[in-house]
């Protein structure tokens, strides 16, 4: 019998490939359907026809889509992602500063929101139906209807414009000490945190709940244990699984869904790149963006999945 | 919300205000000596992931400010009446009837790396707009050049294919930065008053004072750092929070909130850049001179420009000259609103139905807006005016210069000449309302190349009355752009192009 920990990885890295490889084709097409190729967007106004076909000529868009496609996949396998149409740059080049970019924001955000979510998860679970559960709901409620854009421009309007604690824009320097990046980056890890708070908290809450309804809590209970320690030493444990997941998929958001946050706080990371590749038509430049895109969330899908089987034993033992 | 917060923010700092007005006081004092040091910010749009520090490459606002903080060109523009002052060109000469132009080069200009800056080195850089394959914007400015020669280091002479008299001026355009003979590897050495030391292209500029700038008394901030600030929101946010100290280019909508900052000065540019609506003259509907005639009377520009800009706009008159530029033609009667005239003409034209309008974001941010407003004055004339939103991706291939009726928008070129000749001649690529007039292009050429410079302001008039009477472009305004500056800051020159004129960076000091 094979390890069933071993097959589910190997199960999840095929099935990843298979996903990298359909979203590569996707973002291929979709950026070929758009109208306008990568010569008129860089040329803009000044597109001469003459400028038009030397510029194609230039970049190979005269090429059918397949050859392109497939020049594209070769470049890949070998490692090599191209040049980036409208900078001239490998995209590599381009791209590694904005995914690093992106992964402090990402990871300094989740750093506070996933602890605080799921501290308030138990506070709130702890408290059912009492004051403070009502208020953290409610407050959490609140956070997660206001737009992201929104609350970006509130904190923006009260810590930058009026106390002027924080700058408006998140520009990091060269050379930026810890503290320069911390206060660029307050406004935005403080809109991300908010952003994501809400979710996390009361997916927590639910599944310490819905452990605390089952037989052996009861049980616990009668033996007459504190409300603490059967919330923490007998509930958590089982309700772990899925907040896992939930903290995975978090930051998973945070790497690649925070365009909107990137573009209040003018903030260089992916999604801003990706965005800009795509109005340049930047074709190398979008495949690279969506494959890095969807390699996160493959990554963090199967950390979260491969951690519930870890911290679950009846996921961990073969089936009889 | 930002409503309430702004007037609660008043209140707040209503005390406050009166001291720091007093602190601020000797700004307006006379006779400033300009102080050294204090790191300079600038917000600007039009940064891109694509720029490049080759100048042949410049096309964007950022990059121009960029070019005006680094690179020096031969001759500068200044002031609200783009008044020509020397650059790296002390003075200038023509000859045989402006055929031949010569340039006495400074003598003392370097280069960041040191080198002194030669005959050689402009050559070099001004003939490389023309190498095969360069999308330079000035590539037509250097087109008109029959040769170059250098006259000793510090010397050149421009031989024309034709007579211009404007070809001095058309020397400042941004992308015609020096860079020393041979550069393939561009990565901003120019002679400008600070050179790189971080650029990140889409992102930041950041750059120090060059010791051996040629020109004396300017350069006073230590460092200058560009902020690609491509959101409207960004660069109001970037100058309301004190994070920069100058931002350009800023939302006509905003000029309420910015007047009520007390940290900051707002001003106004006075480009010749402007946003229109081509009608098509190659084509069904507008090959028909009066139904052209009749829109050109459907628009009310008064009521444009008051909603529009908020008031901050100078009149136009469908030709591509402002009234405060030398060249306008005062005599060319004033296209106003005038429904009954224009439901008459739109009769005579035999034109009947809707006409549909496309415009986009893409040309200009009031431009969906503008064409709706433009939908509302027709429709009091009985003309029926359809806006079509298009996307802004593509629509410079798909719509502009394409279709009957569209959207357009003109950045500012160094001279009159150059956007007529650019806009509306009948060879120019880029002419989008395919206008053809053989009498408005022999008109232009008299106007640049005449001898007498009288001789040379009525072909203008001329052609701008060519152009008024029979063109298809609307041109109902010339946009006052906002800018921002903080009240820290002296020597600011508001100018034709943004960030004071581009060259802000050298002539602004903090009190």
């Amino acid at each position: 019998m094979r390890h069933p920990l071993l097959s589910f990885v190997i199960q999840r890295f095929g099935s990843g490939l298979l996903s990298l490889v359909v979203v590569s084709v996707l973002v291929f097409i979709g950026t070929a359907m758009l109208p306008g190729d990568a010569a008129q967007a860089i040329l803009g106004q000044d597109a001469t026809p003459q400028a038009l076909s030397e510029l194609r000529q230039e970049l190979g868009l005269n090429d059918p889509l397949y050859l392109r496609y497939w020049h594209w996949v070769a470049g890949a396998l070998q490692g090599d992602m191209g040049m980036s149409f409208s900078s001239n740059r490998p995209v590599v080049d381009v791209l590694i500063p904005r995914l690093i970019n992106s992964m402090i924001l990402a990871l300094s955000a989740a750093a506070i929101a996933i602890p605080l979510a799921i501290g308030l998860g138990i506070v709130a679970a702890l408290n059912r139906e009492k004051l403070l559960d009502r208020v953290i709901s409610m407050v959490s409620m609140w956070l997660v209807s206001i737009p992201a854009f929104l609350k970006g421009y509130i904190l923006i309007a009260i810590f930058a414009t009026h106390l002027g604690w924080f700058p408006g824009l998140a520009i990091v320097r060269r050379g930026a000490s810890l503290g320069d990046w911390a206060n660029a980056l307050a406004l935005p890890v403080a809109t991300l945190v908010f952003v994501t708070i809400a979710h996390t908290m009361r997916l927590t809450r639910t599944a310490i709940l819905s452990v605390m309804a089952s037989d052996y809590i009861l049980m616990a209970e009668i033996k007459g244990l504190s409300p603490r320690r059967i919330v923490i030493r007998h509930a958590l444990p089982n309700a772990l699984s899925p907040i896992l997941s939930i903290s995975m998929l978090t930051i998973a958001f945070l790497m690649v869904g925070v365009v909107v946050v990137e573009a209040v706080f003018s903030y260089t990371g992916m999604g801003k790149l990706m965005v800009d590749a795509v109005a340049y038509r930047d074709l190398p430049l979008v495949q690279a963006c969506g494959v890095c895109f969807s390699l996160v969330f493959i990554l963090f899908n199967f950390t979260a999945d491969f951690l519930s089987i870890l911290v679950n034993p009846r996921l961990r033992e073969p089936k009889a | 919300m930002i409503h309430f917060m702004n007037i609660s923010r008043r209140k707040f700092l209503g005390a406050a205000g009166a001291a720091t007005a007093i602190g601020l006081a000797p700004k307006l004092g006379f006779a400033q000596t300009p102080k050294s040091g204090g790191d300079l910010v600038i917000a600007i749009n039009g940064a891109s992931t694509a720029n490049s520090l080759d100048p042949r490459t410049f096309n964007s606002p950022y990059m121009a400010v960029l070019s005006g903080s680094v690179f020096s060109t031969l001759v500068e523009v200044d002031g609200p009446k783009a008044a020509l002052q020397p650059g790296l060109a002390l003075d200038w000469q023509e000859s045989q009837n402006g055929l031949v132009w010569t340039f006495d080069l400074a003598p003392n200009a370097k280069f960041h790396d040191g080198r002194p800056v030669r005959s050689a080195d402009v050559i070099f850089s001004l003939m490389s707009h023309i190498e095969e394959g360069s999308r330079s914007n000035s590539r037509a400015i250097i087109k008109a050049v029959d040769k170059i020669e250098a006259d000793g280091d510090h010397r050149i002479v421009v031989t024309l294919k034709a007579p211009n008299y404007y070809f001095p001026a058309s020397l400042s355009n941004y992308s015609l930065g020096i860079v020393p003979e041979g550069t393939t590897e561009f990565t901003g050495i120019g002679s400008g008053p600070y050179r790189v030391t971080n650029f990140v292209p889409g992102e930041i500029l950041e750059t120090e004072r060059f010791d051996d700038y040629f020109k004396s008394g300017k350069a006073h901030v230590d460092t200058v750092t560009i902020l690609a600030a491509n959101d409207p929101s960004a660069r109001i946010n970037a100058i309301q929070s004190g994070q920069a100290h100058i931002a350009g280019n800023l939302d006509a909508r905003a000029v309420t909130l910015l007047e009520a900052l007390p940290t900051v000065d707002l001003v106004f540019q006075s480009g010749m850049g402007f946003a229109g609506f081509n009608m098509m003259l190659d084509r069904a509907p507008f090959d028909n001179a009066l139904l052209r005639r009749a829109m050109k009377y459907a628009i009310d520009r008064e009521d444009l420009i008051q909603r529009i800009y908020g008031g901050h706009a100078r009149l136009g008159n469908d030709t591509p000259v402002p009234p405060d530029a030398g060249e306008y033609a005062a005599g060319v009667t004033q296209i106003t609103y005038d429904p009954d005239r224009a439901r008459d003409l739109f009769k005579q034209s035999g034109h009947s139905g809707p006409i549909v309008l496309q415009t986009s974001p893409a040309a200009g941010a009031a431009a969906v807006d503008a064409a709706t407003l433009f939908r509302e004055h027709a429709s009091r004339a009985g003309i029926e005016i359809e806006v079509k939103r298009e996307p802004a991706d593509g629509y410079w291939g798909k719509i502009w210069a394409q279709t009957p009726f569209h959207g357009t928008i003109w950045g500012a070129r160094p001279t009159v000449d150059m956007i007529m000749t650019v806009a509306y001649s009948s060879s120019s690529p880029a002419n989008d309302t395919a206008f053809k007039n053989p009498e408005f292009d022999a008109a232009l050429q008299v106007a640049r190349g005449a001898p007498d410079a009288e001789e040379r302001l009525q072909a203008s008039h001329l052609a701008q009355r060519i152009l008024n009477e029979n063109g298809g472009a609307i041109i109902p305004a010339f946009q006052d752009t906002p800018e921002g500056v903080s009240k820290q800051l002296a020597g600011y020159v508001t100018g034709t192009m943004a960030i004071g004129s581009l060259h802000a960076a050298e002539n602004v000091w903090f009190v």
